[in-house]
């Protein structure tokens, strides 16, 4: 019992974390997917910017075009106009280099040069372009120059804290190298999480949360098992105390008595004292009977059956009958063989007969005549208890075993015969009576001797 | 007075019993000791050095049998005999595993517990003048002092007077047939008129219940003739 607890525990625990790592690796998937590809707009975004801003600084047309390219020895001192020409070394042209790159370099470093670059502008672009995957909430964007490990300028973007927790953190660089000059563009931003994302977090959130808080009802009503539990367990305890302290004045009552029949010269007095003694040991074994039962009494297991001489038994109930009816002149007749035992569960099966037996003396007149006999067949035997009593209507025979059926309101309890029925069932027999009303009854008890394979 | 009382320490919570038991047991002739609880058992052993320890498996929340076994590993030789209102099996096995030599369900006759206490003293102290008191028959033996039945495996049975005394007649015709008429003048002592035939016959079938475990002896109706006590043919 105690050991089923917490199975249930770890069954419902297991289910629920089960559910949530699913739904943890759905969510992860779908929004992984959508990350990746991001990942490749921003990169893309940041590299058009960059390209954008250049050409924007150059002309619609060759003559328009405020810069040449050409080899770096070919270039005069002066220009036409008297000027000298700015130049900007791009480098060789060598075959891993992509020449477009090496311009957009240079015209870079130009601008820089001229204070014509401007971060906030490459910002702007950036920031278009981004805007169109989700909310912008964070961004900053570094020019370094590399060189003299100098920051040039920056620019800073920050949005509410919240939205910052569903965001996801895209960078990109650009390094702008000349042959002199190194220059260094740091991008990083951050978009809010597409509210169908945002959406499925926030359900995982609150799923986690509900699954902590069944974890948490089952714990509490697993503890509330558990204290009842114990305390039916002590409630049981003491039950079983308080019958175990019937044992002992009845262990010094037998001691007494054994040692009064040791005593005793007169053969009567020794005799009644001893069948007392007996009594006594019975009463103790019936305690504890009572004390390894509570059990269903539908169910009898073979193994507790144990042989028992029916002759004991009628001895012992027909004693108990003289006691308990001192006013009536009881006569038992048997008729079967001394020597007769079967198998079943000794105090129940004694119970059943004499409930019988009692029935027979109870409704009865003054001088009770109770016929007892046995007939053993190949595979049952067949108990017949035969009384000369008040007998039985058929009214009252169809209700006779039912529970707490009863014509006797004043004695009566309506259980005797019910429980007596459900003792034989129990042994795979059958109990039926037939009556006539003032000449007396016959109880038939056919019970099975073959152990049931 | 004999020179050399059999010593036994009685340890039981129940004091009423307790008391009895000692009053009774010193009455025929054992010395007896009695102890309500289980503290200084183990030093009262010492200072009285019983010749047999009757312990009760359940003194108050202590566990005899824990009890007794440590006292049994300190005193190997001495023969502990429980006493206990719970008759389950295992609790039976666990008291016999930790050493004791017998395990008597209450309630008991003061005659069983002196059977059992004078088996083991049987055997230690070797009295000459208790081998008159046991008549032994095939692989039991009859104890005619306690009125009680000693089979081969140690356990004892409490005879009632009557089976006693059928059972004695018996053994004393061993091998013979004994009449019926003979049987009741055994079992009711000569008082003829207490003479009752289903009795007898009730006792007879008590009688070979008893013998039918773990014995090889067996009661044999001889028709019209009588019973006799004979060995049981394998």
């Amino acid at each position: 019992m105690k050991h089923k607890f917490g199975r249930v525990l770890l069954v419902s625990t297991l289910a629920l974390t089960a559910l949530l790592v699913s739904q943890g690796i759905w969510i992860s998937k779908a929004s992984m997917q959508k990350k990746s590809e991001q990942k490749i707009g921003f990169q893309i975004c940041f590299n058009q910017s960059i390209s954008k801003l250049v050409n924007e600084s150059m002309g619609k047309n060759l003559a328009d075009s405020p810069f040449k390219i050409e080899p770096i020895d070919s270039i005069p001192a002066k220009n036409a106009d008297g000027k000298t020409p700015k130049v900007i070394d791009a480098g060789h042209v060598t075959a891993d280099k992509n020449v477009s790159v090496m311009i957009e370099d240079a015209l870079i470093v130009m601008q820089l040069d001229e204070n014509e670059f401007h971060l906030s502008k490459l910002d702007s672009l950036i920031t278009a372009c981004v805007s169109e995957n989700g909310k912008l909430v964070f961004s900053d964007i570094i020019l370094y120059d590399s060189l003299h490990y100098k920051k040039i300028d920056e620019i800073k973007y920050n949005s509410d804290l919240f939205k910052k927790i569903f965001g996801k953190t895209y960078t990109a660089q650009r390094l702008i190298k000349t042959s002199d000059k190194l220059y260094l563009i740091k991008a990083e931003y951050r978009i809010a999480e597409s509210e169908y994302i945002q959406n499925m977090g926030i359900a995982t959130f609150a799923s986690l949360i509900a699954s902590i808080v069944i974890i948490s009802v089952l714990f509490y009503l697993i503890i509330i098992l558990k204290r009842r539990y114990e305390e039916i367990l002590n409630m049981e305890r003491a039950f079983h105390g308080a019958i175990h302290d019937l044992k002992s004045p009845l262990a010094y009552v037998y001691f007494t008595l054994s040692l009064l029949e040791e005593k005793e010269t007169d053969i009567v007095k020794k005799t009644a004292l001893s069948v007392t003694a007996d009594r006594v040991t019975y009463l103790t074994d019936k305690i504890i009977r009572m004390l390894k039962s509570g059990r269903n009494i539908n169910i009898i297991n073979e193994t507790e059956k144990q042989s028992v001489s029916l002759y004991d038994v009628l001895e012992q109930i027909e004693a108990e009958m003289h006691t308990m009816f001192p006013a009536k002149k009881i006569v038992f007749e048997s008729n079967m063989d001394a020597e007769m035992s079967l198998r079943v569960l000794p105090d129940l099966f004694e119970a059943s007969i004499r409930i019988v037996i009692e029935n027979a003396v109870r409704y009865n007149s003054n001088s009770p005549i109770v016929e007892i006999g046995a007939i053993r067949d190949v595979d049952k035997m067949r108990i017949t208890i035969t009384d000369n009593g008040i007998g039985m209507s058929k009214q009252q025979l169809k209700n006779i075993f039912k529970p707490y059926y009863t014509s006797d309101t004043k004695n009566g309890t309506g259980i005797g015969l019910y429980y007596a029925q459900q003792i034989v069932k129990a042994h795979g027999g059958i109990i039926s009576v037939e009556s006539i009303l003032g000449k007396g009854s016959t109880f038939i008890l056919t019970l099975p001797i073959l152990p049931k394979v | 007075m004999k020179e050399s009382k059999v010593k036994v320490l009685l340890v039981d919570d129940d004091t009423l019993l307790g008391n009895g038991v000692v009053e009774e047991l010193n009455n025929r002739g054992y010395e007896t000791t009695y102890m309500s609880a289980t503290y200084g058992v183990s030093e009262a052993i010492q200072q009285f050095s019983p010749d047999v320890l009757i312990f009760d498996v359940e003194i108050g929340k202590d566990n005899g049998i824990q009890v007794a076994q440590a006292l049994f590993k300190g005193n190997p030789s001495l023969p502990i005999i429980f006493i206990s209102s719970h008759h389950d099996d295992e609790r039976k096995e666990a008291g016999l595993q930790a050493g004791a030599v017998a395990y008597i369900d209450k309630p008991f006759s003061v005659k069983l517990l002196s059977a059992h206490i004078d088996r083991f003293t049987r055997m230690t102290k070797k009295k000459p003048e208790s081998s008159e008191q046991i008549m032994p028959i095939g692989n039991i033996q009859l104890d005619i002092s306690n009125r009680a039945l000693i089979f081969a495996n140690g356990s004892i049975v409490d005879l009632r007077q009557m089976e006693f005394n059928i059972l004695k007649e018996l053994i004393a015709h061993y091998n013979d047939v004994v009449s019926r008429d003979q049987m009741c003048y055994a079992a009711w002592e000569g008082q003829s008129v207490y003479f009752n035939d289903q009795s007898l016959n009730n006792y007879i079938h008590r009688l070979r219940i008893l013998l039918d475990k773990d014995t090889d002896l067996e009661i044999q109706l001889h028709r019209s003739m009588g019973y006799k006590l004979k060995e049981t043919k394998k």
